[in-house]
């Protein structure tokens, strides 16, 4: 009975944790250059971005050939991220 | 095109050799590309749909939301397959794939045929969890390009690759019950073609299990190392692989040595043939009875290809492998040594032409056996009259085949696939093996497929059964054993909804096995003796699943799973429920990944339903064991947080702490005709906690 308890207490905590998304979130869009052949380039940017400073959400678009990065604001700066964008081989404008 | 260039490489077998200038598989998902096609199953099990057979693949993410120590506790999180152990001694572990022994499903690595006769009991702890990138799953009749064997269905493990990113990972892994692993892999290339990969493995398990304090050992200290090294080749047109693989594993059970004493003779003890290990401080080593199993395994394999016109998916590839295997087993006073020499090769050529696509080749396997054996019940009481001379023999069977595999795919809706082999056995003369497929996806949330096939298995019974020595049944092996063949047929249907943002897959699945000829072990008819015989009464199974996926919110998922077995077999006075298998299961399991998956957080309930067991003996007013076993359930859960270059996990295994009461019967008088180990239905081991560690470093 502890143990369920326990499970749902969990389950519950954490499901509220990520509906509730915090508002003070920024979103910010990048063009990727060079081009992102498949889920390999994907799963490059998003394994190694998702470990950058306040980093809620990332989205890789290969159609568009975007990357879209939502963060905390005060944590995390569209600089920085093109920094790190840069060190994994690709070229990051900031789309407006 | 895209179900083409699945069913091409799928079926091929040569994954493993896709051109150089493609994406190769992640560690992290199962990826195929093949020039501009590419096929993703991003984490979880996954059914392929474009494949005209009924296949799941596990992915390395849902082999990590649990411990997964090994290839036997990989299917944790997988309502498909049961994995449980075959007896409360050894630490046996089986699969059960349609309700139906696992000795039905062929097992192979990366498509080639594995863990075959003696290496077949204990082969689901010979592959550690960390050096597998996937497992795939196929239900029903199979290809019939891996040969005749298959039954009920396949398993094939895909190892980590050497080709992908250069790599080293480092995993640590400690359980409450002393279990400790290491595993250590890493992987190199040599310019742009050539690659190599170094895997090792090491476990120990020193104190064994008790669970009921009846001073018998429920489950086996082990210690096992494993090593393995591979080296691929590739460029445009050509690909070559080889490796070796080799293992050593102890396992010793048995009596603890408190219990000595009581079992000491009256007029001293005699001393007993072989040599013992002591178990527990020495007290009487003569006069406890044990189990040791010592395993020594030798893997080599060796790939070649040339790719005539990768257009077109042209190919011609040869496989060579050759096993050997030494193992040197004693329960109690029973001692059975076997050693087995396998060689299997397989040519194959493939190619494609618009929406026709063929594959033809030649097979051969040669099995030698080398048995030392005494499967007569003898006990230390006795005087020194009793027959414990081992009988020895050698036997060998060869099989020379070959088959043709059609597929015809006009359109991503529908995938035909026809296939028939021939092989010509040294024992059983010559066989014909018919198989077909077929896939229809009328809707791009619908997907209807179907399967019906011949399996055929030759009979090894001293190989697959020695584990039921840890009793004193008398075993009684029919001279004459034919070899089994069952028909297998399967529908099925897959169904992907959209609700909102949110997806929702629903699978339902029924097979049938028709066995004509079976290889049956009776533990039903004599309590006391295991009688070992080809059958062709009715034999047949039964199997229904109804599964169900959901995105409950985002990075949450949640798959409720049901299944139902209807397994009956006939001993000689009609039809009966097959004992120690359980009717039904039920499976839940959920799995959170927030922050873009830097928390795991992963619970998997399951409730194995209750079934029959075999006929027990009278012991004064009782019975040795319940007629039946009821329903119980069992809860797996883990969190893991995951760091750039290393990652924690925690969990516990088994954490309703279920385990079946007294699974040694007689355990207090091993030598007397009452002692049975092998009468277990559901969990030996309690609760279990355990926290692991995982190191990776890949080069930039």
């Amino acid at each position: 009975m502890k143990l369920r308890l326990l499970f749902s207490g969990i389950i519950l905590s954490l499901a509220g944790a990520a509906v509730n998304a915090a508002p003070a979130d920024t979103t910010v869009c990048f063009s990727i250059t060079p081009k992102m052949q498949c889920q390999k380039c994907e799963k490059k940017i998003v394994s190694n971005l998702r470990f950058e400073k306040g980093i809620k959400d990332i989205k890789v678009d290969l159609n568009e050939q975007t990357v879209s990065v939502r963060y905390a604001k005060g944590k995390q700066s569209p600089e920085n991220l093109t920094k790190a964008l840069n060190k994994l081989g690709y070229t990051a404008t900031e789309k407006k | 095109m895209i179900m083409r260039k699945i069913i091409i490489l799928s079926i091929a077998g040569l994954t493993t050799f896709a051109p150089a200038a493609v994406c190769v598989e992640e560690p992290d998902d199962t990826t195929r590309t093949l020039q501009t096609v590419t096929v993703k199953a991003r984490g979880g099990v996954r059914k392929l749909k474009g494949s005209a057979m009924a296949t799941e693949v596990i992915s390395s993410s849902e082999l990590r939301r649990a411990a997964c120590c090994n290839l036997g506790e990989s299917f944790t999180t997988n309502p498909s397959v049961d994995v449980s152990y075959s007896d409360a001694a050894t630490g046996a572990r089986q699969i059960k794939l349609l309700g139906l022994s696992g000795s039905y499903v062929q097992m192979l690595t990366e498509n080639i045929p594995n863990f075959r006769g003696v290496a077949s009991p204990f082969g689901l702890g010979y592959v550690a969890g960390p050096w597998m990138q996937s497992i795939q799953v196929s239900k029903g009749a199979s290809s019939v390009k891996n040969g005749y064997e298959s039954v009920t269905g396949q398993i094939n493990i895909e190892m980590l690759k050497p080709q992908s990113e250069e790599q080293v990972n480092l995993n640590a892994f400690v359980g409450s019950m002393g279990k400790i692993e290491l595993n250590a892999d890493g992987n190199i290339h040599l310019g742009d073609k050539w690659s190599g990969g170094l895997l090792g493995h090491f476990e120990n398990s020193p104190y064994g299990h008790d669970g009921n304090k009846d001073g018998f050992a429920d489950m086996p200290k082990v210690r096992q190392i494993a090593l393995m090294n591979r080296w691929i080749y590739r460029s445009e047109k050509r690909a070559f692989q080889i490796g070796v693989k080799c293992l050593a594993e102890k396992r010793r059970s048995g009596q603890h040595g408190k219990h000595a004493e009581s079992q000491k003779p009256a007029g001293g003890s005699a001393a007993l043939p072989f040599a013992h290990d002591d178990f527990h401080d020495g007290v009487h080593p003569d006069r406890l009875y044990k189990i040791n199993i010592d395993t020594k395994r030798l893997e080599v394999f060796t790939k070649n290809a040339y790719f005539f016109d990768p257009e077109n998916d042209g190919n011609i590839a040869l496989i060579i492998s050759g096993n050997y295997h030494d193992m040197n087993s004693l329960y109690g006073m029973r001692q059975c040594d076997i050693r087995q020499a396998e060689l299997y090769g397989s040519l194959i050529l493939e190619k494609k032409f618009d929406v026709h696509a063929l594959s033809a080749g030649l097979s051969g396997n040669f099995d030698g056996f080398w048995r030392k054996y005494n499967l007569k019940w003898a006990s230390p009481d006795f005087d020194s009259t009793q027959d414990t001379t081992p009988n020895r023999n050698l036997t060998h069977e060869g099989v020379g085949g070959t088959y043709a595999q059609y597929t015809f795919s006009p359109s991503e809706q529908l995938v035909l696939m026809g296939g028939v082999r021939y092989d010509y056995n040294s024992l059983y003369g010559s066989l014909v093996t018919p198989r077909f497929h077929a896939r229809w996806n009328p809707r791009k949330w619908l997907s209807l497929h179907g399967s019906a096939g011949i399996g055929r298995r030759s009979p090894h019974p001293v190989e697959e059964f020695h584990n039921l020595l840890a009793s004193s049944r008398e075993f009684v092996i029919s001279d004459r054993l034919d070899m089994e063949k069952a028909w297998n047929f399967g529908i099925g249907a897959n169904l992907d909804f959209k609700i909102g943002e949110r997806n929702l897959q629903f699978s339902a699945e029924y097979y049938y096995t028709d066995f004509s000829n079976q290889l049956v072990a009776d533990l039903d008819t004599d309590p006391h003796q295991v009688r070992i015989y080809s059958s062709r009464l009715p034999s047949r199974s039964h199997s229904l699943q109804l599964e169900a996926t959901v995105d409950i919110i985002p990075y949450m998922t949640l798959t409720a799973a049901w299944r139902y077995n209807d397994v009956k077999v006939d001993y000689g006075k009609g039809l009966v429920l097959k004992p120690l298998t359980s009717r039904t299961k039920s499976l839940l399991s959920w799995g959170y990944k927030p922050m873009m998956g830097l928390w795991s957080f992963d619970a998997t309930c399951s409730l194995s339903g209750g079934g029959n067991m075999p006929t027990p003996y009278k012991v004064g007013d009782g019975l040795s064991w319940n007629r039946t076993f009821k329903a119980y359930a069992t809860l797996n859960a883990q969190i893991t947080r995951t760091f750039r270059h290393f990652s924690v996990y925690i969990g516990g295994e088994n954490l309703t702490n279920y385990r079946q009461k007294n699974p040694v019967i007689n355990s207090y008088a091993p030598w007397s005709r009452d002692f049975d180990a092998t009468m277990v239905y559901g969990p030996l081991e309690g609760a279990m906690a355990y926290i692991g560690f995982r190191y990776y470093f890949v080069k930039d």
